[in-house]
């Protein structure tokens, strides 16, 4: 039984660089089978979990960008607040009393917009943290997005709620949850709680003052504003402080960003309209994230090559002195 | 290392500050400290270990053959000591800090 469990946990340790594998991947698995319970015949989600973040955070260290994996929680947390923000905009921005709705447009139940209950389910995950299923709600508020998404894509408009999000502003919303799913379950959504709130009221706010119209164009542009220049001042504020960290989030966030960006960059017709261009325009810039990391990440594994390869340089350079010193030195008198 | 250390840091070490330990010793002992709150997982506990080797203040101390399984213990270096000692001293005068104005005192 304990052999059955160590070989799959063994099979686990994928996950980790071959280097870490050999050295290290007996003592992990021995560990594991050491904390099992009793009868325990497969390795439980959260250890299949935690192998996979160690053994990526493992692949991060050899490339010495254990930077991006501390990002994570503070990119996430800033996601998180903005996801929160932007569903109140939407909220109010449909349901509002103040905003006109045609009586004679279908209604899901006593909505006025099938985007509701995403910009619900996007408000509520915050307030799970303190139950410890922060990370639970947001996976939940991006499945009820995506759900949301499919719906706006395939039913036809004459069909659906007046006021039905575009598929843009969904697919934002999605990215920006995704991102999310990094903030530290319990204390990183705690304080996006508490930050948001404040946040929120000014959303409620400025909502209530842009006609209706022009939804949420106005809404993603500031997000995009706020995102990129919070990530600029956290990287200038981590690189100050010879944090790790450094600019990491602003590459964490890159896709987000420019999904946000799409809104904005789409005419307004177009970016209503077409499905082709928002699926065209997320992939691409899908892409680009994942350049824009996997080149940070390089450039960060030649940077410690160098600064090594320095560092050696002058170890031998002053040992290249100290013999030359001592050979042209007068010997000792005895 | 920055400080304040994060909580899982300052236990490691706090746990290491008596006595080498192995890994899963260094759970028990962790979740112990934290009163049944923090239970570390070996993925992440391995990984706190590499960092805090890295930053030099836990290093290998011996490993140990048990049933014929390697057991590495882990060990405070010098540089780990004297990190646990000031962020101790730090939280210590927190602590007094708060104790005395909640008495209603003056600090």
């Amino acid at each position: 039984m304990t052999d059955l469990l160590r070989e799959r946990y063994t099979r686990l340790l994928r996950w980790y660089p071959v280097a870490d594998r050999a050295d290290r991947g007996a003592e992990i698995v021995d560990t594991y089978v050491d904390l099992a319970a009793t009868g325990q015949r497969r390795p439980r989600p959260a250890d299949a979990v935690d192998l996979m973040a160690g053994g990526l955070r493992q692949r991060l260290r050899a490339h010495s960008a254990l930077g991006l994996a501390d990002a994570l929680p503070v990119a996430g947390s800033l996601a998180l607040m903005m996801t929160t923000v932007l569903a109140a905009v939407w909220l109010i921005n449909t349901e509002s009393p103040g905003v006109w709705h045609d009586p004679a447009s279908p209604m899901l139940g006593p909505f006025h917009s099938i985007g509701t209950p995403t910009w619900v389910a996007w408000l509520l995950a915050p307030l799970a943290a303190p139950l410890g299923l922060g990370r639970w709600a947001v996976a939940a508020a991006i499945t009820v997005t995506a759900a949301v998404a499919v719906a706006v894509s395939v039913v036809p408009w004459f069909e659906m709620t007046a006021l039905h999000p575009p598929l843009f502003l969904l697919v934002a919303q999605i990215g920006l949850g995704l991102a999310a799913l990094a903030a530290d379950n319990r204390r990183g959504l705690l304080d996006t709680a508490v930050v948001i709130a404040p946040a929120a009221v000014a959303a409620a706010l400025a909502a209530m003052v842009v006609p209706e119209h022009q939804i949420g164009r106005e809404a993603l542009s500031v997000a995009a504003l706020i995102l990129v220049t919070a990530v600029v001042v956290l990287g200038v504020f981590f690189t100050a402080r010879r944090d790790r960290r450094g600019w990491w989030p602003a590459a964490l966030l890159v896709w987000p960003v420019l999904l946000l960006g799409m809104g904005l960059s789409l005419s307004s017709t177009y970016s209503f309209a077409s499905r082709k261009a928002v699926v065209v325009w997320a992939v691409a810039s899908l892409l680009a994230a994942v350049a824009v990391l996997t080149l940070a990440v390089r450039r960060q594994a030649w940077r410690a090559r160098r600064r090594a390869e320095a560092r050696i340089l002058h170890f031998h350079r002053v040992a290249e002195q100290a013999a030359a010193e001592a050979k042209t030195s007068p010997p000792l008198a005895k | 290392m920055k400080t304040p250390l994060q909580e899982p840091t300052f236990l490691i070490l706090t746990a290491l500050a008596r006595a080498p330990l192995h890994g899963y010793g260094l759970i028990l002992e962790v979740s112990e400290l934290s009163q049944g709150r923090l239970s570390l997982r070996p993925g992440t506990l391995y990984g706190s270990l590499d960092r805090l080797s890295d930053d030099g203040l836990v290093t290998v101390d011996r490993t140990e053959v048990v049933d014929g399984r390697a057991r590495k213990y882990y060990r405070l270096t010098d540089e780990g000591t004297e990190l646990l000692r000031t962020e101790t001293e730090r939280m210590r005068q927190a602590v007094q800090v708060a104790t005395l104005r909640l008495a209603g005192g003056f600090a």
